[in-house]
């Protein structure tokens, strides 16, 4: 009985936190409604309610339950009891029944939340960069990965480690772990890009990109080299980017060459954002007409997609797939699904940065029908950043809802048919955290476990000038280097404890 | 040889009696000199509150509460010396606190130490020599070894009196002649120690003892202190010309100072001189420059509460209380800072606005609305636009001055004459009527909106013009400079000659990091 009120909560209610006898109440983070994935960590949040006593009761269909209560209103959630009950509900309705005492010591049910514990497991590990909200300058950032299914989190690499250079644009084939790129923009380092190979091989490539993408079937990253600028507001959003120049190029990782430019640059247009396809058929990029800095709100790129054609390396003639023209709306980042079905994109109101512009939401295309629209997930604050858990059944996002400033990531489900759950926020052991954490989170990317490599070691491989690996267009490169296998000719640091 | 032994052992005997009587009172006096000493020291040499202010005491601690696990054993020691540190914040509560680290390790040591030779003794106060030494130096490092070493010491003592027998100073004694010279190179190292405390990084101590009056709102004071630095570097120079303002010496006073007419008086370039300028940026009404540089200033100093504590009031400007409570609940980590950050998130939760709130309803009144767009901060062009927005903001009109006396805009300062009058200025400031003598001898019939230049400032450039006659005629172009310096090296007039003010120059700006 009750599961069929419940049914009818989520049908007529959309999962809101129905009032069972009394007034409802909201927690923090907002964990009402939403689809949890059954590996995530226990989801810990506070009451916003004052109250002389709080009792809360976690259950689902299978199992005792989760009893917790005291006089504080926050809900630490023991990680033993929460792990064993998702994996037995799994597929399951998740409910957290909330009483309050009052002033007279009597005990008041005030609401239950109902959640859905989702069949599908999540990707166990989550890279992203953390850093302050920087302008210009910037003196402490790191790329860390953090296990979603406990709080650890660990060090990929801090800048310390490198003489205080800027780190971005972390990448993965796959999201495997084991292959990582990342750029250093350090002047005496000449701006590398670095690759982690399996192992704990690290070569350091004497390559600047600005935006890149792992073709997810050879080592081939199709990359542009953009020229981003800051520039300023007096009154609301205080940043924006301008973006000029930037082709669609291929760069062979085995080879360390890029490939001859590639058929898709096009005069007076500059080209950002590639993507291939999980299949290594498409690329995915975004396209706009190249306009002065004082034409910035007429700046809007178009989706596009081209067939790559391993043999010759040369693309198709590329199709619009959303017009930025059109529409009077800009794209970004788009990313497919693994199986290949849909294609999330983000959408706002003009340029080449989504993150500091509110109107940035994830719009999802059904790659059968073509169709487009914006998604269930989405905030009235910048909703973007988004990475495909290896199933393709979760989206992780980087989300302004929670204050306005700063990014945290945000996690959705995506079922068969495209539709996005209610997102909730990466859950941490603190329930406060998100209400003093001044720190931000930059592109949230999933993987399949951690990056084993120690920051320690990834750091001296860094700096070391032994490792830097000067690389070649491909008409610099000689038929006998051509027949060259690629590992050798190359220094490679092994690490060494 | 008997007699005489009997007399050197009773001697002995009477000279040990005599230490084995007083060791208490030894201990005191010792205590009490060394301890007089090094408050003294403390004091008026070392100023350990510029430790807290270089060291920038912070929230950040708070993050390897979150995240231990990212964490080098470094920094987690890191941790308790900060929150001592952040106890320090004024001059005598940071003394009594570093003379009580100090002097604990000593007394440990001293009571470790037997027997008590005089080498002892001196090497027992050690520990405090070496903490004077890095406050000195502004070593965060050397409040961590004193407070590890203290608890080292303290579980020596426990062990040393619970489970082992007294010990004994392995070596003995020293002969009296090496004891005596080691005395004599202590007392000299002390000597030497104070010397070089006198001179060494005095400029950076005053720097920081300034910028530290001031974040406290002490203006008079730490305009007095930076009236006395040989030279401004950026943020120094910066925040003289926001004292100026405070003090309402602006356009009284600006050429006492050092200026540079390529920067003028706002930075053109502000990476190097964040904190004052995003203050002056905060007050002058453009939340957005404010955010930008108090963000910058967080990233170049570490999480100093001051600029957390504003950014709290510059995200409830624009709009965004949630993120000012991020910055304010951020600050509550920070042990002093608690309450009042407390005090703010609740005051936010009533009213997210804070418009009643003092501090909030000062910088509301002159916020600055409006959009455009810039690569790089135009303070001209701001002051301009406040002014006509807010003809009664007088910090606007102020900066707008400066900044056209800066850049020998004589014609401007005629423009803004009825705007010190819309502003009821009684009369008009120094440098605005010497910039208004060379103005009137360009356009004699310029309009003065009722002023008139005082009948001082006309005698001094009547003197001025015949000095400046003088010196040309007498000793030549090139030592007109030295002429005119003494008496008029803080006028409008010799600035508007040589491009400098008859102080010391501007330390050139660091280059931008980005």
């Amino acid at each position: 009985m009750r599961r069929l009120v419940v049914l009818f909560l989520i049908l007529f209610c959309g999962f809101r936190a129905g009032a069972a006898g009394g007034p409802e109440v909201d927690i923090f983070p907002d964990y009402k409604g939403v689809t949890l994935p059954f590996n995530i960590a226990p989801i810990n949040f506070y009451i916003k309610a004052k109250a002389d006593g709080y009792r809360v009761k976690i259950h689902s269909s299978k199992g005792e339950g989760i009893q917790l209560g005291g006089s504080k209103s926050e809900i630490i959630i023991p990680e033993s009891k929460w792990k064993e009950m998702l994996s037995a509900n799994a597929g399951e309705l998740l409910y957290i029944d909330i009483s309050l005492k009052n002033e007279s010591g009597q005990w008041q049910d005030v609401a239950t939340i109902t959640n859905r514990i989702a069949a599908e497991p999540i990707d166990g590990w989550l890279a992203y960069r953390m850093m302050r909200s920087i302008f210009n300058t910037y003196h402490d950032m790191g790329i860390y990965q953090r296990n979603l299914e406990s709080y650890q989190e660990r060090e990929i690499l801090h800048n310390s480690r490198i003489a205080g250079g800027c780190l971005n644009c972390h990448g993965f084939q796959k999201n495997d772990p084991k292959e990582m790129t990342f750029h250093v923009r350090q002047p005496e380092l000449k701006h590398p890009l670095v690759w982690v190979r399996e192992g704990g091989k690290v070569e350091v490539l004497e390559k600047t990109f600005t935006y890149y993408s792992w073709n997810p079937k050879v080592n081939l990253l199709a990359f542009t080299a953009n020229a981003p600028s800051i520039f300023f507001h007096a009154w609301g959003e205080s940043r924006e980017v301008y973006d000029r120049a930037g082709e669609v190029g291929l760069f062979d990782l085995d080879k360390r060459t890029t490939v001859e430019q590639s058929n898709l640059a096009s005069e007076h247009h500059y080209e950002s954002w590639p993507s291939w396809d999980w299949q290594g058929d498409y690329l995915y990029y975004c396209k706009a007409p190249d306009l002065p800095l004082d034409k910035f709100r007429e700046i809007r790129f178009d989706l596009l997609r081209a067939r790559w054609d391993s043999e010759t390396s040369l693309f198709s003639e590329p199709e619009i797939l959303f017009s930025g023209w059109t529409n009077r709306m800009s794209t970004a980042q788009p990313k497919v699904s693994p199986k290949g079905d849909f294609l999330v994109y983000t959408v706002f109101e003009r340029g080449n940065f989504p993150i500091y512009q509110q109107s940035a939401d994830l719009y999802l295309m059904d790659l059968k029908s073509m169709n487009s629209r914006r998604l269930e997930c989405n905030s009235d604050r910048a909703d973007t950043w988004h990475s495909w858990s290896s199933n393709g059944s979760w989206l992780i996002f980087s989300s302004k809802r929670i204050d306005g400033l700063l990014a945290r990531p945000h996690i959705t489900h995506i079922d068969e048919t495209g539709k996005a759950t209610k997102a909730f926020v990466m859950p941490q052991k603190d329930p406060h955290f998100y209400e003093y954490f001044i720190k931000t989170y930059n592109i949230p990317e999933m993987l399949t476990g951690p990056v084993e490599i120690s920051p320690r070691k990834l750091g001296q491989a860094v700096m070391n000038r032994a490792n830097r690996v000067k690389t070649k267009s491909s008409d610099e490169v000689s038929s006998e280097e051509k027949e060259m296998p690629p590992e050798e000719g190359y220094s490679t640091w092994k690490g060494k404890e | 040889m008997g007699k005489r032994g009997t007399i050197n052992a009773s001697g002995e005997q009477k000279q040990r009696k005599e230490q084995e009587l007083n060791p208490i009172v030894d201990f005191v006096l010792w205590m009490v000199v060394v301890g007089l000493f090094a408050f003294f020291y403390l004091a008026t040499v070392a100023s350990p509150v510029t430790l807290y202010q270089s060291a920038r005491p912070d929230a950040g601690t708070a993050f390897y509460d979150i995240h231990p696990e990212q964490d080098s054993p470094v920094k987690l020691l890191e941790y308790p010396t900060r929150v001592l540190v952040s106890r320090a914040d004024g001059e005598i509560s940071a003394c009594f606190l570093y003379l009580a680290l100090g002097l604990a390790a000593s007394a440990l040591l001293w009571l470790l130490a037997a027997p008590r030779t005089a080498l002892s003794k001196a090497l027992s106060f050690l520990p405090l020599g070496v903490l004077v030494w890095g406050l000195q130096e502004f070593w965060l490092w050397s409040v961590t070894a004193l407070w590890l070493l203290t608890i080292c010491l303290v579980l020596l003592f426990l062990a040393k009196y619970l489970f082992l027998k007294k010990g004994r100073w392995p070596r003995g004694v020293l002969p009296s002649k090496w004891v005596r010279a080691l005395q004599m190179a202590l007392l000299l190292g002390v000597a030497l120690l104070i010397a070089i405390s006198f001179v060494k990084n005095r400029q950076e101590r005053n720097d920081l003892l300034v910028l530290s009056n001031l974040r406290q709102g002490e203006y008079a004071k730490a305009l007095a202190r930076a009236s006395t630095l040989e030279s401004l570097n950026p943020k120094m120079a910066c925040s003289v010309r926001y004292l100026l303002y405070h003090q309402n010496q602006l356009l009284e006073n600006l050429f006492l100072f050092p200026l540079d007419q390529e920067r003028a008086v706002l930075p053109a370039i502000p990476f190097a001189a964040s904190e004052p300028y995003y203050k002056t940026m905060l007050e002058m009404g453009f939340v957005n420059s404010a955010e930008h540089f108090a963000t910058e200033a967080l990233e170049q100093v570490g999480d100093a509460p001051e600029i957390l504590h504003d950014l709290g009031f510059i995200y409830t400007l624009k709009g965004e209380p949630m993120a000012a409570r991020v910055y304010w609940g951020y600050l509550a980590k920070n042990p002093v800072w608690a309450a009042r950050a407390r005090e703010l998130i609740k005051a936010s939760l009533a009213d997210p606005t804070l418009k009643n709130h003092p501090v909030a309803a000062r910088y509301y009144r002159y916020l600055y609305t409006e959009n455009y767009f810039y690569t790089q901060d135009p303070p001209e062009f701001q002051m301009r636009q406040s002014l006509l927005k807010n003809p009664t903001h007088r910090m606007a009109l102020e900066y707008l001055a400066a900044e056209y006396l800066g850049h020998k805009n004589h014609e401007g300062i005629a423009g803004l004459i009825p705007a010190f009058r819309t502003l009821n200025y009684p009369r008009l400031p120094r440098h605005v009527e010497e910039a208004l003598c060379l103005a009137v001898q360009d356009n004699p019939s310029l309009d003065m909106a009722g002023y008139r230049i005082s009948q001082e400032t006309q005698g001094r450039f009547k003197d001025f013009c015949l000095a400046y006659q003088k010196a040309m005629q007498r000793e030549g172009a090139e030592r007109v400079f030295a002429a005119l310096r003494p008496a008029y090296g803080d006028t409008y007039w010799f600035y508007q000659l040589f491009s400098v003010t008859g102080r010391f120059k501007i330390q050139p700006e660091p280059e931008e990091e980005s």
